[in-house]
């Protein structure tokens, strides 16, 4: 009886230990948003995938830069449906056929691969909707890009042109001009993106409650 | 004797002080209780108006808890800090005997918090013999404590304290407080109060309350001195300068403020007439002068060459004959190349295939610029997506 009694006392133990809670929490507040802790977790996740890690491997730090990345998305989100921008399913279905190509393989074998590593087609599918919102948003205000002209891109030329060991290694500037021009409007684009999810941010509450920021 | 002290003090350790027996050796001092000085109503305005930003919520731990949501049938769903608790649970949507999915409870914690006055939502959910307990926690926003208001004279502190609600014991609601701080901004540039900044900022006290420093600085007014049009040959200044909407005088207009909206506006406008010209490589650029509470305006123009059209014609999967296609098109060889009849001629040849019943079909306009000759070449390419071969792709390396 008495062991009866400490067996079943001990098993009941047992399974409370067992029953540790799931939680979920805001992780960020966007305006009238929240960003859950879930989300969070969840994309961490596919970031920690891409790595060849586990989620329990990814720090405070590196979530806090998830985060970011989504209240950014959210910013982005927030700012389509303002000015009506959207994305139909045949511009996704598109913009598929196109990573397929650039990859040597069809739509359908890149899902397959997708899938494989762990990326569902949804998720992959929604992370180039995201892209082609951003696409569609910053050229919305590529009248407030820089101009790239001559004079910049033979700048950039002589900068390369110091940094090489012996100049006569380096192509010459028609040769190089295309990828030059390439090359600025790649860092005139990501300050495009910059100055403008400075404006979104400074305009719109933000609350950050994963990590410290660095 | 030494090991039944070190058993003793190890017992004094880890039981509580309520359950502490005659045995436990008493400490040799009291101790002293940690007093934390409160704040003076004036220290604590002075710290918030310190303040960098608004207070924010402690950091949250992102590695508690079981790493995934439990599967199976709710068994319980409790929800707690409710300050209207049948709002609570109908926002929350869900109910036992129903399966726990990931998606239901994030839509749940969603409408939790879109219910409003609500700093945060905490979700756990726990098996259990009967099936998954689900616990929501809602924590309220906290209230306004002490609160500093320095208004101007255009809004003056009452004003101030109305618009961002912002007044000592109301709901601490930081969304409203910076979509408010935005708008009045924007409000008092669009006035010509181009230096205007509104603060707040705040901090949070031992109370739990939010005290609030709010701190306008309207600044002067700025009027525009001059408006001037630069590097103009072709295009004569008025055919740009009354496209520009100056409201009366009273925006974009000397004496007036400036408003970016309305140049923007202009600057398209400008670009049409720009078009209809041929000037199709032609520049407008604004350069804004500050001197104390004047601006100078300058639109800098770069008119570029003269882009004439050398080949304008339509090829491809035609739906009727070439003349048809030739008929509708408004530009020929020689013309002054335009974007905007372009366009227009694409939208006829669209017409034309609607009434052939082949809205299938796809025209891309193909366009090559000739620098040297400043003319270009326009072929509008018309394809029949069905005649498309699909190449398949090339197989992957070895």
């Amino acid at each position: 009886m008495i062991l009866a009694s400490f067996v079943l006392a001990f098993g009941l133990g047992a399974a409370d230990a067992q029953a540790v809670p799931y939680l979920d929490r805001v992780a960020a507040v966007v305006g009238d948003q929240v960003v859950l802790l879930s989300e969070v977790r969840a994309r961490a996740e596919l970031v920690a995938k891409t790595q060849r890690a586990t989620l329990s491997q990814m720090t405070d730090a590196i979530l806090r830069e998830v985060t970011e990345r989504i209240v950014e998305e959210k910013l982005e989100e927030r700012e389509a449906q303002r000015l009506k921008i959207t994305v139909p399913p045949e511009e996704i279905d598109h913009a598929v056929e196109q990573l397929a190509q650039s990859n040597n393989t069809s739509s359908q074998t890149l899902l397959r691969n997708a899938e494989a590593q762990g990326v569902k087609a949804v998720d992959l599918k929604e992370a180039l909707r995201r892209q082609l919102i951003e696409g569609k948003l910053l050229v919305l205000r590529s009248n407030q890009m820089q101009r790239i002209d001559e004079k910049d891109l033979k700048t950039r030329y002589e900068l390369m042109k110091k940094q090489v060991k012996d100049p006569k290694d380096l192509k010459t500037y028609d040769e190089l001009k295309g990828e030059l021009m390439s090359e600025l409007l790649q860092e005139r684009l990501q300050q495009l993106r910059e100055d403008w999810m400075a404006q979104l941010r400074a305009r719109t509450y933000i609350e950050i409650r994963v990590g410290s920021p660095s | 004797m030494r090991a039944r002290a070190a058993a003793l003090l190890w017992i004094a350790l880890s039981v509580p002080v309520g359950a502490c027996d005659d045995e436990v050796i008493p400490p040799s001092k009291t101790p002293s209780k940690v007093l934390v000085k409160e704040a003076t109503p004036q220290e604590r305005r002075d710290a918030a108006c310190k303040a960098k930003s608004l207070p924010t919520r402690e950091s949250i731990r992102t590695n508690d808890g079981a790493p995934e949501l439990p599967t199976g049938t709710i068994a319980r769903v409790d929800v707690d800090g409710a300050s209207d608790a049948a709002a609570a649970r109908s926002a929350i949507g869900i109910a036992p005997g129903e399966s726990l999915t990931l998606e239901k409870t994030q839509n749940a914690m969603r409408r939790l918090f879109a219910l409003g006055d609500v700093d945060d939502v905490e979700l756990d959910a726990k098996p259990s013999a009967q099936g998954v307990v689900v616990h929501f926690r809602i924590v309220p926003r906290p209230k306004l404590g002490e609160v500093v208001i320095h208004g101007g004279t255009i809004y003056d502190n009452l004003e101030l304290e109305k618009a961002l609600h912002a007044a000592s014991g109301a709901t601490y609601d930081p969304n409203t407080i910076m979509t408010t701080r935005t708008t009045l901004v924007d409000a008092l540039h669009e006035r010509g109060y181009a230096d205007a900044t509104l603060n707040v900022t705040g901090e949070r006290a031992q109370d739990g309350a939010v005290d609030l420093c709010v701190d306008l600085h309207e600044g002067s007014k700025v009027t525009i001195d001059s408006i001037k049009f630069t590097g103009l040959a072709r295009i004569k200044e008025i055919e740009l300068s009354s496209t520009l909407d100056t409201d009366h005088g009273r925006i974009n207009a000397p004496g007036g403020v400036i408003d970016q909206g309305k140049i923007d506006e202009a600057i398209s406008k400008m670009a049409e007439v720009f078009d209809a010209r041929g000037l199709a490589k032609g520049t407008i650029s604004t350069k804004t002068t500050r001197n104390g509470d004047k601006v100078s305006l300058v639109f800098e123009i770069e008119e570029g060459p003269v882009i004439l059209v050398r080949r304008y014609e339509v090829k491809g999967d035609l739906a009727a004959d070439a003349g048809t296609y030739q008929r509708l098109l408004s530009v020929k060889p020689k013309d002054v190349f335009s974007r905007a009849k372009l366009v227009a001629d694409l939208k006829k040849i669209s017409e034309l295939h609607e009434k052939k019943k082949r809205t299938d079909l796809v025209v891309e306009p193909q366009t090559q610029l000739d620098d040297k000759n400043n003319t270009v070449d326009v072929v509008l390419v018309v394809i029949d997506p069905k005649k498309q071969k699909l190449t398949p792709p090339p197989a992957p390396p070895k």
